[in-house]
């Protein structure tokens, strides 16, 4: 199993967030604060906002969590190792590319991270 | 072997210093205003002797992030388009907007099997050592999924024939500064041959330090800080040239294609030919010997005397050698029988926009014919005596250009030329 990786500094964290909107990386910030499923919840939306822009926020209206990263939001193969290598920047794990082969909707990708990066929480419900 | 076909240019969109669409680009160029401008190249505690370029207004691409890159609201991208491409590439985008709108392609006709994408640049310096800089920072080499596609010298065919669902064929050409030029040329023989119904031609680039400055090493570039005169083709006093970026796109599309969607061309492509100088890595052959070739080439494969040339938009760039270079070969082309063509280089007014420069002229050179003027010579008010017997209007005049050649020339001595006339009926 792949471990989280080491927490950056917060000047290295915000080197990593210069690319993103403000709004996203106050979520980020607060993330990294107060660091919760819920909160995690929100950077993976974020992320995906940022791929996909508005295309994803009405495809969510519509389908909730199981909108689909492929068939949905057209992600490819290049955007999944981008997001696998934000989501080591933001929240300190590294998805591997092999990991997104069980890994298809929203939900999906949610689900995993936090099964990694709360399992105490996923445990007690 | 089949009859060759006719060809005409039946769409344009142009990011350029003097303009972001046709009408301005052509009332630039009718009124002679530059779109030259104060540019800082230099860093935190550096300085740089070059103080002038040729902006593109309305973008600020200055960032290496594409979500951070501002650009006019009537163009709508989504993230998808931009993850992938460079500055130049949010420029060629655009232009591409307005020339598919423009040429009235549908995008049924966009998609066939039978539209191809020729396209042109140096790739984006800019992007590339940002890429490399973040890489090397890393502990394992880490490197952004996006930084090949996004900076080397492909990526406009990577991004541009993947949003645009291009499926005939997908090209670059890399001649340097007759880059574009050998594109439209290229074009034009696919379309004349059968091969394609129609060729999207486009050229851009970055004005930016990583890739205009280091022509600085070269001494290429011209130090004078007056935005309003730094960049004088022909003129005794220039002292090198201006960079410049944007984009430009050209719709190469077969005539018959054209009279049947009802669209009226800008102008037909007569012709072209190339040529090599073979002399020097950079500069042309002191007499423009390749050049020579090159025109005359052109002349014989249009069927066309020295003088029934109406207007020659020359290359020349506002450098030394290669403004008394091109002088000599028209000089030997025309003037020594007695042929006397309007003669101007619009570099005066847009900057040197390196491989773009040859759809860009032969975009100007279409609006001429279509629209009736001769764009003018800006700042030249010395006239080096290399360009003695030379035409060279200093202001634009409002009359048909007649048949047009658009000359290019790249480093290695690569030269082109392209042959424009009006279209008949």
């Amino acid at each position: 199993m792949n471990e989280p990786t080491e927490k950056l500094t917060e000047k290295q964290l915000r080197e990593k967030l210069e690319a993103f909107s403000t709004d996203f990386q106050e979520v980020v910030l607060r993330y990294h604060a107060h660091p919760s499923p819920e909160g995690l919840d929100h950077v993976v939306h974020g992320l995906l906002h940022f791929h996909v822009g508005e295309d994803f926020e009405r495809l969510h209206e519509e389908k909730g969590g199981d909108v689909l990263l492929v068939e949905d939001l057209k992600v490819d193969s290049l955007t999944l190792v981008e997001i696998s290598f934000q989501a080591e920047d933001l929240v300190g794990y590294a998805i591997q590319i092999e990991d997104f082969e069980d890994i298809h909707s929203l939900t999906d990708l949610q689900v995993f991270l936090r099964q990694e990066l709360f399992p105490d929480a996923i445990a007690t419900g | 072997m089949a009859e060759l076909k006719r060809v005409v240019i039946t769409g344009l969109g142009f990011i350029t210093s003097i303009g972001n669409e046709a009408a301005t680009v052509s009332s630039s160029l009718r009124q002679l205003r530059s779109g030259i401008a104060p540019w800082d190249f230099a860093g935190a505690d550096q300085t740089c002797a070059v103080k002038v370029a040729g902006t593109i207004k309305d973008f600020d691409v200055a960032s290496p992030f594409w979500s951070k890159w501002r650009y006019p609201d009537r163009y709508k991208f989504k993230p998808l388009a931009l993850r992938s491409t460079s500055p130049h590439g949010l420029f060629a985008l655009c232009a591409m907007e307005q020339a598919l709108a423009d040429a009235n392609l549908s995008t049924t006709e966009l998609q066939s099997e039978d539209t191809a994408l020729f396209s042109c640049s140096a790739g984006s310096p800019f992007l590339l050592q940002n890429h490399l800089k973040a890489m090397h920072g890393t502990p394992d080499l880490r490197s952004s999924p996006m930084g090949v596609v996004s900076s080397i010298s492909g990526t406009l065919n990577f991004n541009l024939g993947t949003h645009y669902h291009i499926r005939g064929g997908n090209c670059g050409f890399v001649s340097a500064c007759a880059s574009s030029s050998h594109a439209i040329g290229y074009a034009m023989d696919e379309v004349a041959r059968g091969r394609f119904d129609r060729v999207i031609v486009v050229g851009a680039e970055e004005p930016n330090a990583d890739s205009l400055i280091p022509f600085m090493g070269m001494k290429a570039l011209s130090t004078n800080p007056d935005p309003a005169g730094a960049s004088r083709p022909f003129d005794t006093a220039r002292d090198g040239f201006v960079g410049s970026g944007g984009a430009t796109v050209v719709v190469v599309e077969a005539a018959a294609c054209a009279a049947a969607r009802g669209v009226t061309p800008y102008a037909e492509l007569l012709g072209w030919a190339q040529s090599s100088d073979g002399f020097n890595v950079a500069m042309p052959h002191p007499d423009g010997e390749g050049l020579v070739r090159a025109i005359r080439r052109t002349l014989r494969a249009c069927e066309l005397e020295p003088n029934e040339i109406g207007y020659v938009n020359a290359h020349a760039t506002s450098t030394r050698q290669g403004d008394a270079a091109e002088a000599a070969a028209l000089r030997t082309v025309f003037t020594s029988v007695g042929a006397h063509p309007l003669v101007s280089s619009t570099k005066g007014l847009t900057g040197h926009p390196l491989s773009m420069a040859g759809a860009m002229e032969t975009a100007f050179c279409a609006l001429a014919l279509k629209q009736g003027f001769v764009p003018g010579n800006t700042n030249l008010i010395d006239p080096d005596p290399a360009c003695e017997g030379l035409n060279l209007p200093r202001t634009s005049l409002d009359q048909s250009p007649g048949v047009v050649l658009s000359n290019s020339s790249g480093f290695g001595g690569s030269n082109v030329v392209i042959a424009l006339g009006a279209c008949s009926s």
